[in-house]
């Protein structure tokens, strides 16, 4: 059944305003930044928290729609929710938590426990099922709620970063069972986290939410190629300009308050409102204004060195703001620390234009 | 005088001073108590067919009071902690007033109030229901002293407990009533422990406002406290020994609701 969610809501100063679809059978990753509203709006869906405006239908089913006054409650809509804090129950055995939903949807006290053995030798904490929630490692209690969450017969999957303050050990043996289990659900997967790798690791498709809205949604391949926000962008990797095209037969400048940066090829009509990204290691830095060829040719000073495996990430405060890809030879060469003043460049060739 | 650098006439020295004299204060009655009971005739006095009434009449006014404390307290410690609504503070104050009314004022208002003449005389009277100097009407003064002991300390383990648990509940089927019954009440157990404990002692040591509005009639009202009160007018050792058997069972009874009582 597929899953179509508007969601609009106010809570406090901060306002979600997020619509996005997804079919059955499909993980959608909705992921985000700190503080962009996913678990408000995990909490919508699950029921938690009111809308005041959109709706939320499951297949035929309206689950909540404030313009009719429909809202169903939590114990109907049947989610399954993992939360992000687990919310395991403490004064309940591992074995009693995921036997929780059954009998709270009418199984009988003997069939509950059949499922909920069955779950728990499924998600591999067999060995644990006496035991209470606050003796159980990070891995294990991530287990036992993603199968108190399977255990209640959802048509629906929520789960709040499933992943997030584990051990790599954890991470490892949780990410394997969740792909099982993700491979064997038939019905809507939603996946919250603010790690883009794990998004593009579990996720058919991503919703990208920032500041309350849903930004960008697409194949993950798409939104790497084709980033429509700069924190989209910095997790793909790109540098990322918006600006306006001002045409000049194949090639085109893209103009924004602060510059303009020039590509070689542009499809866009002239005026238009575009995206431009320039890969980092596209990006030459010198301390001498460069000559020769290249037609963007920026200044700034280095704001910020990132070292890793071979390679060194170069923050650099200009118009725009950019970052530069270049060896730990060239670092060394060049003398550069925070403050450096620095000359960018890179050919137009390199800049990679389309619709925002 | 020095001592570890620090001068002996420090803030930690005056106040573990001070602490232990508070303490002692509160062992030596004790002490004193314990130390005139005449223990070879103990058995003898105790087992007189007006101690054994009087103790019973006490178990079974202070635990139908507790009883009745929660079966209303937990429903209003309950809207206190999670309704919200105009008039709540003044609701709050409400909980409060029987603990500033002085036992002997209480009890003289349960008669204003319940009294042949009270305020609800009349309804009662048509209802052929007579309350005052009556065992109900010490059930009811011990409740009104001691509920809310239960309610304070319900609505403070409401207000600690994790209501994103019963959310969870929710999302995984469970309808209100088992929310309550399976979530709610489990993780405020320790706080419904620890407040019996305190209603049932404040209750059965209730003396004031039992003897006002139930009269101290021996085999039908007269609880423990009243028996000794009475006692100590013309039988010093018999009050001494039931005050020491009160005092024990009161003890045993924190003990078996024991543990939280003293940790928040």
């Amino acid at each position: 059944m597929n899953l179509l969610a508007d969601v609009r809501l106010r809570a406090g100063s901060f306002r979600l305003a997020a619509r996005f679809e997804a079919a059955a059978g499909e993980t959608l990753a909705l992921l985000g930044p700190n503080g962009a509203g996913k678990s408000t709006l995990v909490r919508a869906i699950a029921g938690l928290a009111p809308l005041e405006e959109g709706e939320i239908v499951l297949g035929e089913a309206v689950l909540e729609r404030p313009r009719d006054g429909v809202r169903l409650p939590p114990p109907e809509r049947r989610m399954g929710v993992v939360f992000q804090d687990l919310l395991l129950f403490p004064h309940l055995s591992v074995r009693d938590n995921v036997a929780y939903g059954p009998r709270s949807r009418g199984r009988g006290a003997g069939e509950a426990r059949r499922i909920a053995a069955e779950w728990v030798e499924r998600l591999e904490i067999g060995h644990r099922a006496s035991a209470f929630p606050a003796s159980l490692s990070g891995g294990e209690a991530r287990r036992v709620a993603l199968a108190r969450a399977l255990a209640s017969e959802p048509e629906t999957l929520l789960l709040d970063e499933p992943l997030a303050s584990l051990d790599v050990e954890a991470v490892r043996s949780v990410t394997r069972l969740l792909r099982a289990t993700l491979a064997s659900f038939g019905g809507v997967k939603i996946l919250v986290t603010h790690r883009p790798v794990e998004a593009l690791a579990l996720a058919d498709r991503l919703a990208i939410l920032e500041a309350g809205e849903i930004v960008q949604t697409g194949r993950p391949a798409e939104v790497s190629r084709r980033p429509l926000t700069r924190y989209v962008a910095s997790f793909v990797g790109l540098n990322l300009v918006r600006g306006v095209v001002r045409r000049d037969g194949p090639q085109a400048d893209v103009r924004w308050e602060g510059g303009e940066i020039r590509a070689a090829r542009c499809e866009e009509p002239d005026g238009a409102d575009v995206m431009a990204t320039v890969h980092p290691r596209s990006i030459a830095v010198s301390l001498e204004r460069p000559g020769g060829s290249p037609r963007n040719v920026i200044r700034g000073r280095v704001g910020s060195i990132d070292v890793s495996a071979g390679s060194v990430r170069i923050g650099v405060d200009a118009r725009p703001p950019l970052f530069a890809e270049i060896t730990p030879e060239a670092l060394s060469e060049l003398r550069l620390a925070e403050g450096t003043e620095v000359w960018l460049s890179f050919k137009a060739a390199e800049v990679e234009v389309y619709a925002g | 005088m020095k001592r570890g650098g620090r001068s002996f006439f420090s803030i930690e020295n005056a106040f573990a001073l001070q602490a232990t004299l508070l303490l002692a204060f509160f062992l030596l009655p004790l002490a004193g108590l314990l130390a005139r009971v005449p223990w070879a005739t103990a058995w003898e006095e105790l087992r007189g067919e007006r101690v054994l009434e009087a103790m019973r009449l006490s178990l079974v006014a202070a635990s139908l009071a507790s009883v009745i404390s929660l079966a209303f307290g937990f429903p209003l410690a309950w809207v206190l902690c999670r309704r919200s609504f105009r008039g709540k503070e003044l609701m709050r104050a409400l909980v409060l007033l029987p603990m500033v009314f002085p036992p002997v004022v209480g009890g003289v208002a349960l008669l204003a109030a319940f009294g042949t003449r009270g305020l609800l005389g009349g309804v009662l009277a048509y209802l052929g229901v007579r309350l005052p100097f009556t065992f109900a009407a010490a059930v009811l003064a011990a409740t009104f002293v001691s509920a809310p002991f239960l309610v304070l300390a319900l609505e403070a383990g409401l207000a600690s407990a994790d209501r994103r648990l019963e959310e969870a509940a929710e999302t995984l089927g469970a309808r209100p009533a088992r929310v309550l019954s399976t979530i709610t009440l489990p993780s405020v157990r320790h706080s419904i422990v620890a407040g019996l404990a305190l209603t049932w002692a404040r209750a059965a040591g209730e003396f004031g406002a039992t003897i006002t509005f139930a009269g101290n009639f021996p085999g039908r009202t007269q609880t423990m406290p009243l028996a000794i009160y009475e006692a100590l007018q013309t039988d010093m050792n018999g009050a001494i020994l039931m005050s020491v058997l009160l005092l024990g069972v009161s003890l045993v009874a924190l003990l078996v609701l024991r543990r939280r009582i003293v940790q928040p």
